[in-house]
């Protein structure tokens, strides 16, 4: 029964799930992962590859991200980090702590203080000093670079999991100046049992774009107001720079906003409908277009945006979806016209924004794991352990070496402090 | 800003000459046992060292930004951190002269290919922005020049008993290949993971989420578990010599994929960068 925890945490085992996970992130990477793409770019994917698709679709590979066995192969990934880990620290305490290797080898002739004065000049530090033995190291803190890095993957792995499983996210859509009083319903939201909550009514207070000359965007940041009780605190979102508050965090969307038409429309059957018509944002000087069209009843219709005059000096254009034959109804606020068959007032403009809100824990956790992970990384590159080990025994003195890690690099150091002395003492 | 831009094509078309001609002259030197010949291209190097970062500062000026977006920044920095890694080497240790004969060819593809690909400037899309992008890009191009100079010493070491590279002067002994190339496979994997995390941070900032096995992210850090595998499986199973250097060029071969190919998957997040 002991045998298979052991097989599960060895070193072999981590090194068999690395490749493991790698290979399924080469084959998630390839074929079209059904959670990352659209659905016309997983066709034309199946119709490129028949054979390889049939196999994707029996194997369960069009989501291998979420799939049990891969989470199952993180999870026992993770197992054996953990218990990597825990073997790390112990060898590293025990060499931290410890007296040193015996020193074996002879060195005929040598004096202790020469080989201390060049040891020093090295830049080893001698550690102790007992009963005729001296102990001088270099980068000692290095035998705790594995460790280092491998509690760092550890965090991360551990915390991302958490974060993972912990964040909930939904899509708020505003109007400018409009007011989300807890528990309203959100444009889209990842779980409706369970969505983000402020828990405070929130107001979108205005977008702020700037452009390269080239009409590309350079600065995007949203103004929110935040009720405390007493009074609305302002705060400030942008692209890059998300708001972090309430245990929420709030991402401004870059080209998710721009301006809006209010419309009233009376429909084939009188019945009034209050729509507003959204127009992603555009460069100054440009007309821009729904994206999609808007039915109402059984009839569609989409717009176009000209604020600039471009086409027709009034903004609003409004034609039957779909026929680009039609001449488009031009409006400005406050008029009203007949679009396929619907009454349709332009009552005013707005502005309109959708923002990311997500629920998670702290992601400092997370951000703290790379650091140590950046900090064992070049602890393992940059700090490589030395020891050297001297015991003086009826006037020989014998001598003990050893380099943690890429032991040949340093042998030329090693003799530079023991000199010639070491390879004639090497033989015996 | 134009006139910057116009200036910056020739200013590259420079260095990349300097380059050629480093390149032939240390290949030529070193296999006709001509040391005088090596030195001179050296110093070639150096030069167009110096002229490459005066034509990428041009670009940074004329571009706006820093030369990290498209093919032609991407390669041309590549080949920079490249030559200048190099040459900082060779300043503190001369044993790594013998790997010129492997990295100014490569230096000289990387600008060639940069230059060939077209100098069109892009505007950085807004989520292509702030300090975490500068620090993901800038350890990916140090990952990668480490890289670089660690396939070619174990390339060096796989072909070392070839006619050709066998009578190449001033190259370490088999040993001594193996163990640098060990040694820079250790700084790729430092580097290349730090790069992925600082990636990951940006991706927070500025997509909401830090992780989402986008297919460039999946294969950056396909690349990091391969060179993960490789420096355990050399520091503990004592797998060395040719197995070590033909799993390196694995390694390889996924980091340019990484870093060059996936970014043409449509489903990327990263599709605007490199193209």
């Amino acid at each position: 029964m002991r045998r298979i925890p052991d097989i599960l945490t060895s070193r072999r085992t981590s090194i068999a799930l690395m490749a493991f996970v790698a290979v399924c992130g080469a084959l998630g990477a390839w074929i079209p992962q059904a959670s990352l793409s659209h659905d016309d770019i997983a066709v034309t994917w199946q119709q490129k590859n028949p054979l390889i698709a049939r196999i994707a679709d029996a194997l369960g590979l069009y989501a291998i991200f979420e799939s049990w066995w891969f989470l199952a192969a993180l999870a026992m990934f993770a197992v054996a980090l953990a218990v990597a880990t825990g073997r790390l620290i112990r060898a590293a305490w025990t060499l931290w702590r410890g007296p040193g290797r015996t020193p074996r080898t002879l060195l005929p002739g040598a004096s202790v203080e020469s080989i201390e004065a060049r040891a020093l000049h090295a830049g080893y530090r001698s550690r102790t000093e007992s009963s005729g033995r001296h102990v001088f190291s270099r980068h000692r803190l290095g035998v705790w670079a594995s460790s280092v890095l491998h509690i760092g993957m550890l965090l991360s792995l551990v915390w991302a999991a958490l974060l993972l499983g912990a964040t909930t996210g939904a899509i708020a859509d505003f109007s400018l100046g409009e007011v989300r009083e807890p528990g309203m319903q959100y444009y889209a939201v990842e779980d409706a049992a369970d969505p983000p909550e402020l828990g405070v009514p929130w107001r979108f207070d205005g977008m702020e774009a700037t452009t390269w000359s080239s009409g590309v965007l350079k600065e995007v940041s949203a103004t929110l107001s935040f009720y405390d009780g007493v009074s609305w605190v302002e705060r400030t979102s942008s692209v890059n720079h998300p708001l972090r508050i309430k245990g929420h965090t709030i991402y401004t969307q870059p080209g998710e906003f721009g301006d809006a038409a209010l419309l009233r429309v009376i429909d084939a059957d009188g019945a009034e409908h209050l729509i507003r018509m959204d127009f992603y944002f555009i460069e100054d000087g440009q007309p821009t277009y729904t994206d999609a069209p808007y039915t109402i009843g059984e009839t569609s219709i989409e717009g176009r945006w000209d604020p600039y005059g471009v086409r027709d000096s009034k903004p609003l254009g409004l034609r039957p979806a779909g026929d680009s034959a039609a001449e488009p109804v031009t409006l400005a606020p406050g008029d009203t016209a007949q679009v396929a068959g619907l009454d349709v007032e332009f009552v005013d403009t707005a502005e309109w924004a959708r923002f990311i809100v997500q629920r998670s824990p702290s992601v400092l956790p997370l951000f703290l794991g790379f650091a140590i992970i950046g900090l064992g990384s070049l602890m393992l590159y940059a700090w490589i352990p030395r020891e050297l080990v001297l015991e003086e025994t009826d006037g020989e003195v014998r001598y003990s070496w050893h380099a943690a890690r890429m032991s040949r690099a340093y042998v030329s150091e090693r003799d530079a402090i023991l000199g010639a002395m070491a390879d004639e003492g090497e033989g015996r | 800003m134009e006139q910057a831009l116009v200036l910056e094509i020739r200013v590259h078309v420079a260095a990349l000459a300097l380059y050629a001609l480093a390149a032939g002259l240390v290949l030529f030197g070193a296999t006709m046992s001509k040391p005088r010949l090596t030195k001179a291209g050296h110093i070639l190097a150096l030069i167009g060292l110096a002229i490459h970062t005066v034509a990428l500062g041009l670009r940074w000026y004329g571009a706006g930004h820093g030369p990290y977006l498209t093919r032609y920044e991407v390669l041309s920095s590549n080949a920079w951190v490249t030559m200048a890694f190099v040459q900082a080497l060779s300043l503190r240790r001369r044993r790594s002269e013998g790997l010129a004969v492997f990295v100014y060819p490569a230096v000289l593809l990387l600008l060639g290919l940069s230059i060939y690909t077209g100098p069109e400037v892009k505007m950085l899309p807004l989520t292509f922005r702030g300090i975490w992008l500068v620090l993901h890009v800038a350890f990916y191009f140090v990952a990668f020049a480490a890289a670089i100079l660690s396939l070619g010493y174990g390339v060096l070491h796989l072909t070392r008993s070839t006619r050709f590279v066998g009578r190449l002067t001033g190259l370490p002994d088999a040993a001594a290949l193996d163990r640098e190339s060990y040694r820079f496979a250790g700084l790729t994997f430092s580097f290349w993971g730090i790069g992925m995390l600082a990636g990951a941070i940006w991706a927070y900032y500025s997509w909401g989420r830090f992780w989402g096995w986008d297919p460039v992210e999946t294969w950056s850090l396909v690349t990091w578990f391969v060179y993960g595998i490789y420096l355990h499986a050399r520091r503990f199973y004592g797998i060395k010599g040719r197995k070590a250097a033909l799993l390196l060029v694995f390694g390889f071969v996924l980091a340019v994929i990484s870093l060059f190919f996936t970014s043409f998957l449509t489903t990327s997040l990263h599709s605007e960068y490199f193209h």
